[in-house]
């Protein structure tokens, strides 16, 4: 059904951007609202429109971009995965901008936020609408782009500068790939940049050439997603404003990985499944540990968004997609209330260090409700959103292989042992010293829409609830899983192991360990601390040496370029003064005689020039009668 | 000579003394009053054409506006005028340049066959106002952006800088 | 003969106004003179709508007489002007164009 109306949908807020970026200084407050009914309006479209992925037809709006032998199609598309991408990052996107509102008033750049803003939700919802390769690629570099600017809106500060420049840098590693994969696509034989055609491009490239351009996606997919080894920009990310953390770095762009890869999942062949099984096991084990020593609230949810986009990337892995679409919504939601309620906190007490924090649920009530309502979604409380999701990759992963679904079980305790450790120690025990005001709950303009969150979090999960799951009817998905008791059960003691550990370990601070065992623990904390010093890696292996490399250039250049450039210089010097000489004695008089002869002229001519506008008119008039007797 | 040549005859020399007057009176106040002259003699011409209308503006915009304006610059300038006001110096060659001007004009005009007799009746308001809103609307509304381009201007050039009184 | 003598009319007019643009010193006398041009103009289009049966040309006429107005308002301006920086109303005293 060719629906032209699609445009309109990331029209919008592109629309609310060109107003902002222009006129937002005159809007003053204003300009957040234009943002917000921008996006709104956006989600009012996104939901009129149901019936059709509901139906299985999809929506196309498509336009030809150039014209060659094959013309090239650019085109939107909507179908039920990009569908309820839509509804995702509107519905949030539009919470998130009235949130935004409360947390960013009295910024001096207010109105430039929500300009970025803005954009950043036309790139993504342009993204999920895109029917091919190409169109994503265009929203995906502009989402890069928005993110590097928004984690540097402060960029007084020379951390969210030097964060902001590390998300670019790194992230274009991997566009760097997914751009050689969408070259490789658009040039083999049989190749095809649309979506639709895809499942018919698999069937016709080799193998081997179709391994290749599927990890060269994937690797597009592990710099915007974060997965290890390019994951070092996402916890340096959180410089940028709260609301923002929320919504590029926790609920919508690095999700944008994970969506990538169901979008082309069929060009992925089991070899390259391998790796991003691999890739994501990683990133979910290594992530969920350094989550576990972090210390400052907004790391500790980075890392674990980290993780969790791990565990999506391992349900891609074991091919398990419609699975890990479904918890990439429930994560979109639950992780965007961890970061607002991590705001509200902020917001009130001006501190993100856990040591520095402690009973604020006794000062704010509604924050500390909401992100106890997240964090038992996340850890997978029986009935809440996250279980439903994390329960379809725990079943996926058991179908796959047993020692899967075990590792995958002792990563959900370590999610409820993180989360759990960082809910006791914000919002339980003593409270610690404020100096200064006090805290206080935040503005109704900031609260409501963490309560509509959390509605979200905890009910979200039904729709692809067993039984009941419109959510794999909209993708395509019929075989519906089944309510399988032991995986519940067994999740559930791992959120119950995982509480405790958290309660006694990370809570009451007691050392479990055998003092045997103490000084080996005390070293795998040091270096989970440290995040495993990849950072320090990459300093050393690749940073050093292209300095190194540098200074080396430097040196070639000073020596070598200079000596030749100087000794050029010298004999143009020498040659100049040639030139000189003739230029003084022979070409200067020439033209001295010239200016003399000009000179003399002038005086001559100089006197009917009297500077008396009639003597000029008696001359005109004078010329009209001897033009006119002798002309004709 | 028949009847209604009479009038424009005795129209036509009050507009050539009018004129002459206009251009050698010492007096420039008498000067702008003989350009009065000309105007009540080319609005005569006006009404003997049957340009009723026209010969009206003449009066109104010519005679109530202009001149009016004009005589309000000499006094303004009163100020600035000397009593012994040495004549032009090149009255003779712009007396030689218009005369030769004015041969060579007559000389072309002369030769070409003209209708003996102006045509009779009187042009219709209505023809006039017709042609002024659907062949000529584009021009008839330049006028009215040039007059804003006028009052603009004219403050612009008349109002005093910044250091000046 | 009539025809032709008005023609002749407007002409004289009109050489009249080229002479006292050439003589006259003062700034304001220029004005006069460029009044007469302009009437000239004005009387040959009314005489040939007539002639040539052409009510446009009397629009024109209206157009020059609204010129006029202009034209007068902007040389007042001028010479407003001229007596300001200038320091004199004479067209000849004012020589900033000389080379």
């Amino acid at each position: 059904m060719i629906m032209p109306q699609l445009a309109l949908i990331p029209a919008f807020p592109l629309a609310a951007f060109a107003i902002l970026i222009l006129a937002g200084r005159h809007l003053g407050r204003w300009s957040a609202w234009l943002a917000i009914v921008a996006l709104a309006a956006a989600l009012g479209l996104t939901l009129t429109i149901w019936h059709a992925p509901f139906a299985g037809q999809p929506l196309i709006f498509q336009w030809t971009w150039l014209i060659g032998s094959q013309p090239w199609l650019l085109g939107l598309r909507v179908d039920g995965l990009s569908w309820i991408m839509l509804v995702v990052v509107t519905s949030i996107g539009s919470l998130i901008a009235c949130y935004s509102t409360g947390y960013m008033h009295g910024d001096p750049r207010y109105s430039r936020f929500f300009a970025y803003f803005s954009l950043f939700c036309a790139a993504m919802l342009g993204l999920a609408l895109a029917d091919n390769l190409l169109l994503l690629f265009i929203c995906w570099e502009l989402m890069g782009l928005c993110s590097y600017l928004l984690i540097s809106f402060w960029f007084e500060k020379p951390s969210a500068a030097a964060a902001g420049r590390k998300a670019f840098l790194t992230t274009r590693v991997g566009d760097v790939g997914l751009f050689a994969g969408i070259l490789c696509l658009a040039w083999v034989p049989h190749g095809s940049l649309q979506f639709a055609a895809l499942p018919v491009v698999a069937q016709q490239v080799a193998t081997p050439t179709l391994t290749l351009i599927s990890l060269l996606i994937f690797m597009g997919a592990v710099g915007k997603s974060a997965q290890f080894p390019l994951h070092v920009w996402l916890p340096d990310a959180m410089e940028g404003p709260t609301p923002v953390s929320a919504l590029i770095h926790a609920a919508t762009m690095v999700a944008a990985g994970v969506y990538l890869i169901a979008r082309t999942f069929p060009l992925f062949t089991p070899a390259s499944l391998h790796v991003v099984l691999t890739i994501g096991l990683i990133t979910h084990v290594f992530a969920g540990t350094i989550a576990l020593t972090m210390t400052d609230i907004k790391r500790v949810l980075a890392y674990s968004t980290l993780s969790q986009l791990g565990l999506m990337v391992v349900a891609m892995g074991i091919g398990a997609w419609p699975a890990a679409m479904f918890h990439l919504v429930t994560h979109a939601y639950f992780k965007a209330l961890l970061f607002l309620a991590a705001g509200s906190v902020i917001h009130a007490t001006h501190e993100q260090e856990l040591s520095k924090l402690g009973g604020l649920a006794r000062t704010m009530p509604i924050t500390s409700t909401v992100f106890l309502i997240a964090s038992l979604s996340m850890s997978g409380l029986v009935g809440l959103s996250g279980f439903w999701s994390k329960d379809a990759i725990l079943l996926a992963a058991r179908h796959y292989a047993p020692w899967l679904f075990w590792v995958l079980l002792g990563g959900a305790g370590m999610t409820t042992a993180y989360i759990a450790r960082l809910y006791l120690r914000c919002f339980y025990g003593a409270a610690a010293p404020h100096h200064g005001h006090a805290p206080h709950e935040s503005p109704a303009i900031m609260s409501l829409p963490l309560v509509a969150l959390a509605v979200g979090a905890a009910l979200v999960g039904w729709i692809g609830s067993p039984g009941f799951s419109p959510f794999f009817t909209l993708l395509g998905v019929h075989e519906a899983h089944g309510f399988d008791l032991p995986v519940a059960a067994l999740s559930t003691l791992a959120l119950a192991v995982g509480s405790t550990v958290a309660w006694i370990v990370g809570f009451r601070r007691r050392n479990l360990l055998p003092a045997f065992l103490r000084p080996a623990g005390l070293a795998l904390y040091r270096l989970a601390a440290h995040k495993y010093y990849v950072d320090e890696l990459y300093q050393r292996l690749l940073i050093h040496p292209v300095w190194a490399l540098g200074g080396l250039l430097s040196t070639f250049d000073r020596v070598v370029v200079d000596g030749a450039v100087n000794g050029s210089g010298r004999v143009g010097a020498w040659a100049s003064e040639v030139q000189a000489w003739i230029d003084r004695e022979i070409l200067d008089r020439c033209v001295n005689a010239i200016g003399t002869t000009t000179r003399g002229l002038g005086r001559v001519m100089r006197w009917i020039q009297t500077g008396m506008v009639q003597h000029y008119l008696l001359m005109a008039v004078i010329a009209v009668v001897v033009l006119a007797v002798t002309v004709r | 000579m028949n009847t209604a040549a009479v009038p424009l005859a005795i129209l036509s020399a009050l507009v050539l003394v009018g004129a002459l007057w206009v251009v050698t009176l010492h007096n420039l106040f008498r000067a702008a009053l003989s350009l009065g002259l000309v105007f009540l003699g080319i609005a005569g011409l006006f009404i003997c054409l049957g340009a009723e209308f026209l010969a009206l503006v003449q009066l109104l915009i010519y005679v109530g506006a202009i001149l009016v304006l004009i005589i309000f610059a000499i006094m303004l300038t009163n100020s600035w005028q000397r009593e012994t006001l040495p004549a032009s110096r090149q009255r003779l060659p712009a007396a030689l340049a218009a005369l030769a001007l004015f041969a060579l004009l007559a000389r072309a005009t002369w030769v070409l066959a003209w209708p003996a007799q102006i045509p009779g009746g009187a042009t219709r308001l209505k023809d006039l106002g017709l042609v002024l809103v659907k062949t000529l609307v584009l021009p008839f509304e330049v006028i009215s952006l040039i007059f804003v381009v006028v009052v603009v201007g004219a403050i612009a050039v008349a109002a005093p800088r910044k250091g000046q009184s | 003969m009539a025809v032709r003598t008005l023609v002749l009319l407007a002409e004289a007019l009109f050489c009249l106004g080229v002479y006292g643009l050439l003589t006259r010193r003062h700034a304001v006398g220029l004005l006069l003179s460029i009044e007469l041009i302009l009437n000239a103009a004005a009387l040959n289009f009314v005489l040939f709508s007539r002639v040539f049966d052409q009510v446009a040309a009397q629009a024109f006429t209206l157009f020059i007489i609204a010129l006029a107005a202009c034209e007068a308002v902007v040389g007042l301006a001028i010479i407003i002007r001229l007596t300001r920086t200038a320091q004199t109303i004479y067209a000849d005293e004012a020589t900033v164009l000389k080379g």
